[in-house]
């Protein structure tokens, strides 16, 4: 069994050798840990401006990339349903608002749309009496307005 | 190698972090002076090798050189920079593991030849420490050489104060094992 106490001695041996435990140093060696210490020391400032630099650089871009999103200008086109004309706005400014005039649909004189058209204003009757007109005779709108049908 | 109180080498290790973080790198010499060869004795334990004992110095020194608040506002100074150091020694022997065995063997074989020759007691004793396992030859030299506590060991190993002092307990019973042989060739002669 293992006793403790039994090593005073070799503790006392062993604290005795620490006087001659030291181990030489290589002669330049302290040369060159200062050396590594200041070229890290300037690695480590290289690094830090080049990355305020990217941050600067990233920080303009987006800066004049917002603006010039800002400087466009919108157009609401009376082509969009409820508006009667062009309006151009920057951001919430209106600068003008169009004076040409919207050019107005083609009429459709084809059945369906005469159809659609009726339905869409409630005009049920007009709605049958169209289908009647239909049947009783042949060919598009035109022709039998051509006709005299 | 100066023999300061501890409590006293603490001060003097933090009193010159204080002074590298006012003063820059240029500082850095004072504290490689107090501390290097003492830094060097615990390395050599953990890499068995002087080169690659003064890497870690050196890389130890370059760590402490770009952050010298952490050292200087640290509990145990001493015990914080003998962690620096077994870390930079234990990065250092990973990076050469592949080529460690070559090493290895070689240690092996030049065990096998070791003859003393020399009648110096630290020469004997440092081989000694070299025959044992490197965790329990550090804890030999920081317990004994370093004057520090189980408690201080342990936080420089990561380990339990338990583990040092079992480890503490192997070592010393391993080094009588091989020293006793000597002594008694000594008493004879």
């Amino acid at each position: 069994m293992f006793e403790f106490e039994d090593h005073h001695s070799l503790e006392e041996r062993l604290l005795q050798a620490s006087a001659g435990s030291a181990l030489p140093l290589r002669g330049d060696h302290r040369q060159q840990v200062l050396d590594a210490a200041r070229q890290a020391r300037s690695r480590k400032i290289y690094l830090r401006s080049l990355a305020a630099a990217g941050v600067f650089f990233l920080a303009v871009t987006m800066f004049f990339s917002m603006r010039d999103s800002v400087k466009t200008q919108s157009v609401a086109s009376d082509h969009s349903p409820g508006w009667s004309k062009t309006i151009y706005v920057k951001g919430s400014q209106v600068l003008g608002i169009s004076t040409a005039a919207p050019q107005p649909d083609a009429i459709k004189t084809d059945w369906n749309s005469v159809q659609a058209t009726l339905k869409h204003s409630g005009e049920w009757g007009l709605v049958d009496a169209v289908v009647r007109f239909r049947n009783e005779r042949a060919g598009t709108i035109e022709q039998i307005f051509h006709r005299g049908d | 190698m100066e023999k300061l109180s501890p409590a006293k080498f603490a001060a003097k290790i933090r009193c010159c972090a204080n002074d590298l973080q006012d003063h820059g790198v240029d500082r850095l010499g004072s504290l490689y002076d107090l501390t290097a060869q003492r830094l060097l004795r615990y390395a050599v334990t953990v890499t068995r090798n002087m080169s690659d004992a003064e890497d870690a110095i050196q890389a130890t020194m370059v760590r402490i050189a770009m952050k010298p608040k952490i050292l200087a506002t640290a509990q145990q100074p001493w015990a914080y920079l003998l962690r620096v150091t077994r870390n930079e020694a234990l990065r250092i022997l990973q990076k050469r593991k592949p080529l460690q065995i070559f090493a290895q063997c070689r240690q092996l074989w030049a065990r096998d030849s070791e003859i003393v020759e020399e009648n110096d007691q630290a020469q004997v004793i440092r081989k000694a420490l070299k025959r044992l396992p490197t965790n329990q030859s550090e804890v030999v030299v920081l317990k004994i050489w370093e004057d520090m506590t189980f408690a201080e060991i342990a936080s420089v190993l990561d380990e339990s104060p338990n583990t040092v002092a079992s480890r503490y307990r192997y070592a010393l019973q391993k080094l009588d094992s091989y020293l006793r042989p000597m002594t008694r060739e000594d008493t004879n002669v």
